[in-house]
């Protein structure tokens, strides 16, 4: 198995290389996928930081929310065994990016006004749980983009 | 653009297959890139130290409840040096069918 090929020069082995490093890289990209919960529980963890302002428990909620993306974060990897690429600004993933988070400021803040301003209770955690939706898709929007960018990077 | 460099290091076929599986992630474990590449812990231990002499791979011992796990992780110049080595030997591969 080890170096079966040795010339520097020969187009031949050189094609068999890239072979293996494509096949490996293919391999490596199939690992790098996250639980089916990692999207789902992140999603959750800003729906409940959303809910917290219907409950005026926004202080203790907010502090505990970086301490469970990270356990969630932590949780994954030790799950699969893999750090997928953090590649949320990359150009196939930019739009989606962005998207969630303007999205996710304009929720929280129609959320905030029509909990303060009109009095409508509950309208923080009906915003919560549109937010953990849009967690989800947008989550595996950016990781089905990184891997498509990913592959034709590969194969480019 | 890569510039190509034809990698000594990189070019063996277990560190290339090495090299490419973790160019796709992060980092990966030590168990799962063992197990993707079919070789012994012995095989991949010895090559995993050689690219990290060369300053290629980070070996990374997390300690969890009850074992420790092992992870590795391409340096940002081990991703350097193999898309260096890549475009090397894409190089190399159309030398084939340039016309001359």
């Amino acid at each position: 198995m080890e170096n079966s090929w040795r010339s520097e020069t020969d187009p031949e082995a050189a094609r068999r290389a890239l072979a293996v490093a494509d096949g490996a890289s293919a391999a490596g990209a199939r690992r790098a996928v996250r639980p089916w919960w990692y999207h789902p529980a992140l999603g959750g963890c800003l729906a409940l930081v959303f809910a917290s302002f219907s409950f005026d428990l926004s202080t203790p909620v907010v502090a505990a929310f970086v301490v469970l993306v990270v356990a969630i974060s932590a949780g994954a990897r030790s799950a699969t065994g893999a750090a997928p690429h953090r590649s949320y600004l990359s150009r196939a993933t930019r739009g989606p990016s962005v998207a969630f988070v303007v999205l996710t400021v304009a929720l929280f803040a129609v959320g905030l006004v029509l909990e303060r301003a009109a009095d409508l209770t509950g309208a923080m955690v009906v915003c919560g749980l549109a937010v953990l939706v849009l967690t989800v898709i947008t989550g595996r929007r950016v990781d089905r983009a990184s891997a498509e960018q990913r592959a034709s990077r590969d194969h480019g | 653009m890569t510039q190509p460099a034809f990698d000594e290091v990189i070019h063996p076929e277990n560190r290339l297959r090495l090299c490419a599986i973790l160019s796709s992630v992060e980092a990966l474990a030590f168990a799962e890139v063992r197990e993707a590449l079919a070789v012994s812990d012995s095989v991949l231990s010895k090559q995993a130290k050689i690219l990290q002499e060369a300053g290629y791979l980070t070996i990374r011992k997390e300690s969890g409840n009850r074992h420790v796990r092992v992870w590795l992780e391409l340096t940002p110049r081990g991703r350097e040096a193999l898309a260096g080595h890549l475009a090397a030997l894409r190089s190399i591969a159309q030398l084939a069918s340039s016309p001359t």
